[in-house]
């Protein structure tokens, strides 16, 4: 199921010119929702925000918590947004839906697995008629559980020991902040 | 999160000492620690510490090996991670070459000669005493690097002197008897004993009475036959080598 919406090809008006920063944009047909655009194993729940305004939301799935918040703009090409996740999510996929299509922010397919925790100028395929993104008709947070980042230490203790000594190791692991917006 | 680490060499138990969450980490068969940490928040750590439940002993086979392996951490939301780290396990060596001079051949090993480490009165035991042999070294290992002991020769071959006992302080370095590394050296010397029994008799027993007196070089007595008497005779035993002279009268 993941992903059998897409339509957009090489040659498709809809994945023209649609460059970021980082991850690109890919045009999908219709109204997708995140279980047409997104592997089932790649996310947890799906967050919808419409109207899209401003603003920070909270997030909560089986007990996992936490919020995003949604930075509208209005740029000289249109409306964007930028997105920003604190707590146990990161997006997995984003759908941002405006005009008879939508774009589709794909950050696993990117290489950001579990998702980005961050990302910014996000906006809607753009008209032809006038080469300005779509007014942004509504956002679909495709969720994922955040991914930690473990860092393991061990050391010696004392590296040379000898008779009358113990061996002793000191083993310390850390959870290291939750990955970042992708780079 | 999740830690495992298959701690070394199994005939070293392990325990835990100390851990950030009490009753986290346990270790099972001896070295399998395994700690379950559960919720570990972003920028926080867990720390644990091991270590060998007995001190390395006198004479371990553990001494000259290398304690080396990996430990593994592991989320449900995250890769597994690894770390290494290694302990050297050295131990010092101590070899007495025990000789004596032979005249007309130099020194040669002396077999038989027993030694003993001493550590503030206590035999080093292992090994405990020690004996040369035909090779005349007796050799100690398996002790700690660079530790002072008293060595003392605790049987003595008949027919030497015995050794004074001596401050000898374990090879620095990781070494052993059976060629690894370089023990300390010690030639410890045996000097050759020499009784000695001079007899005054007189012809025509009773015509004469007579003492033997002896002395060291420096003049020292070192036995005599008593008062004037027939025969007379000096019996004396462990001479070391050197030059005496004994004195004799006969009366009248």
């Amino acid at each position: 199921m993941a992903r059998s919406c897409r339509a957009a090809t090489s040659r498709d008006p809809l994945a023209l010119i649609q460059f970021r920063e980082n991850v690109q944009p890919e045009g999908v047909h219709g109204n997708p929702t995140c279980s047409d655009v997104t592997d089932p194993d790649d996310f947890l729940f799906e967050f919808k925000l419409e109207p899209v305004t401003s603003g920070t939301f909270p997030l909560s799935f089986n007990g996992l918590t936490g919020s995003v918040t949604v930075t509208v703009s209005n740029t000289p090409g249109g409306q964007a947004f930028d997105f920003s996740f604190r707590g146990d999510f990161v997006a997995a996929t984003v759908v941002v839906k405006g005009g008879p299509d939508a774009n589709l922010y794909d950050y696993i397919a990117a290489g950001f697995a579990p998702g980005a925790s961050a990302d910014t100028f996000l906006h809607a395929p753009i008209n032809p008629s006038n080469n300005r993104f779509y007014g942004l008709s509504h956002i679909s947070f495709c969720n994922a559980e955040a991914g930690a980042e473990l860092e393991i230490t061990k050391t010696a203790v004392d590296e040379v020991i000898t008779v009358g000594d113990r061996a002793a190791f000191d083993i310390t692991v850390t959870s290291l902040a939750r990955r970042r917006r992708p780079t | 999160m999740t830690i495992d680490d298959e701690l070394p060499n199994t005939v070293l138990d392990w325990e835990v000492v100390s851990e950030d969450i009490v009753g986290a980490c346990s270790v099972t068969g001896g070295n399998s620690l395994h700690c379950d940490v559960g919720d570990l928040a972003p920028s926080s750590s867990f720390s644990v510490r091991v270590q060998i439940t007995e001190p390395i002993a006198l004479g371990s086979e553990r001494c000259g090996e290398t304690l080396d392996n990996t430990v593994f951490a592991d989320a449900d939301n995250a890769d597994e991670v690894d770390d290494d780290a290694s302990i050297s396990v050295i131990c010092g060596a101590i070899q007495v070459n025990k000789f004596t001079k032979v005249p007309g051949n130099g020194d040669q090993p002396l077999s038989g000669a027993g030694f003993t480490l001493f550590d503030n009165g206590n035999a080093i035991d292992p090994p405990g005493e020690v004996t040369t042999g035909a090779d005349g070294i007796a050799c100690f290992d398996g002790l700690p690097v660079d530790t002072e002991f008293r060595l003392s020769e605790t049987t003595v071959p008949a027919g030497y002197t015995g050794a004074a006992d001596q401050q000898v302080t374990s090879s620095a370095e990781n070494a052993d008897c059976a060629g690894e590394g370089m023990p300390t050296m010690v030639d410890v010397e045996n000097i050759p004993l020499t009784d000695f029994t001079g007899t005054l008799t007189a012809q025509v027993p009773g015509a004469t009475n007579s003492t033997i007196e002896c002395v060291d070089d420096q003049g020292t007595p070192i036995g005599d036959s008593g008062p004037f008497a027939d025969p007379a005779t000096v019996n004396i035993t462990d001479l070391e080598p050197g030059t005496y002279e004994c004195t004799l009268v006969i009366d009248p």
